[in-house]
């Protein structure tokens, strides 16, 4: 009888450790879930500056872009776009762009003489997970980051990335010769990039 | 009892990671041999939404330059075997001079290569990873802007046969161009998707546009093909 009872005592003991396991497996398993899904939020727009420029913008904008904000359907396009809309006003480009947008980005784009120039905004941005996150700090950061078509890249665009109001900007210059001093050097684009104006957006 | 509990919990912890772990078709990201790079590991899946950019499967994402055939890879053709296998593995941070902030050195590759089913150029289709605008064709690449705002880059494609033109709306898994081989005028490169992706970042109180590493999120997209297309 004793040896009976010590072992239903075991079975006893056993069962509830397998119950243990069971419910920390069930526990890890859910709480393990899908690979970590990365949060992408809305970045902090400053709209107070953003409207101070776009109040003196307005009142400056060559003729080619105060016909391209004068279209009512255009308008009804900006009012979507939930970050400052910036296009060229300044500088080497004359031309009003076309313009596409998705909400919280968007895209305007040129035909230049060989060449087309592209500024997509975009209105959110990834926190990245600290293992991905760069080991730079924000100071290691050129305002604005150039890359060219130089034999070494491996890319046919120049790009010009920048952020302005809180919000992110890529300037990209598709250049119809690889030697087309444009798209190797940076100062044709930060020329673009510091003519632009804000004619819209809201948040 | 209580031991075997807190066995059970050491053991228990650690499985749903050996579990996800490792498919072995899958080298982990950041897994670069130290004469190619130095990788930087992170499973964190950034595009969890994100279509597979090749339109139909297989596909092998591995070194273009230091796998068979490549410059500075072992000697053979582009279409050896090895090159047509698996498993992946994640070149982001590859030893090349491009600027790449998220890669230690600060500089390496600024995406992932990716060879199609065969080692055939003008075959096989990219397509949209994300509803979005085509936001600019250069000589051998289109740019996708998503309407996340993420911007993802197909390079070396048939330029000749592009399914797209500049500021066309597209859905995801629409069709873009075809997997090929161009590249610079005198420059060869191997057939393969050169995919890359640019997205802002925080860093502290900035905002930085810059390459994110597409490695994990290509693996999650391609475990949704059709099984027969794995």
């Amino acid at each position: 009888m004793l040896s009976l009872y010590c072992g239903d005592a075991n079975r006893r003991k056993r069962g509830a450790t397998l119950r243990t396991i069971l419910l920390l497996t069930t526990v890890c398993i859910a709480a393990a879930g899908p690979a970590s899904a990365q949060s992408r939020l809305p970045v902090r727009v400053d709209w107070a500056a953003a409207r101070q420029d776009l109040q003196r913008d307005r009142a400056a904008l060559r003729a080619e872009n105060q016909q391209f904000r004068a279209g009512g359907a255009l308008q009804s396009e900006l009012d979507k776009v939930r970050l400052p809309v910036l296009i060229i006003n300044r500088g080497p480009v004359r031309a009003a762009p076309e313009f596409r947008q998705q909400g919280v980005s968007y895209v305007a784009a040129y035909q230049l003489p060989r060449a087309t120039l592209s500024i997509l905004g975009s209105a959110t941005a990834l926190d990245l997970p600290s293992g991905a996150r760069s080991n730079r700090t924000e100071s290691a950061y050129d305002e604005y980051i150039f890359t060219g078509v130089q034999d070494e890249e491996e890319d046919d665009v120049a790009n010009l990335s920048f952020s302005r109001y809180g919000a992110s900007y890529v300037l990209r210059l598709a250049c119809e010769r690889p030697e087309d001093q444009r798209c190797r050097e940076p100062g044709f684009l930060r020329s673009v990039a510091a003519g632009l104006a804000n004619v819209g957006g809201r948040p | 009892m209580k031991r075997m509990a807190k066995l059970a919990v050491a053991v228990f912890g650690v499985m749903p990671v050996a579990l996800v772990a490792q498919d072995a078709r899958f080298r982990p990201s950041g897994e670069i041999p130290p004469a190619q790079g130095n990788g930087v590991r992170q499973s964190a899946v950034l595009y969890p939404d994100m279509r597979f950019p090749i339109e139909i499967g297989p596909a092998y994402a591995n070194s273009q330059v230091y796998s068979t055939g490549g410059q500075y890879g072992p000697p053979g053709g582009q279409c050896a075997v090895t090159n047509y296998s698996y498993p992946w593995r994640d070149n982001f941070c590859e030893k090349r001079g491009h600027a790449n902030p998220l890669c230690r050195t600060g500089r390496g590759h600024q995406g992932q290569d990716i060879r199609p089913r065969s080692c055939s150029a003008n075959m096989y289709w990219t397509v949209a990873a994300e509803d979005g605008v085509i936001a600019q064709i250069g000589t051998f690449s289109v740019t996708l802007q998503g309407k996340s705002g993420a911007i993802y880059r197909y390079l070396h494609l048939n330029m000749k046969n592009l399914a797209v033109r500049r500021l066309d709306a597209v859905q995801k898994g629409q069709r873009i161009g075809q997997v090929s081989d161009t590249f610079k005028p005198g420059v060869p490169t191997t057939r393969h998707l050169h995919f890359e992706i640019i997205d802002a970042i925080r860093v502290g109180d900035k905002i930085i546009p810059t390459f994110v590493p597409p490695y994990s999120s290509l693996v999650a997209a391609y475990k949704k093909l059709p099984p027969e297309q794995q």
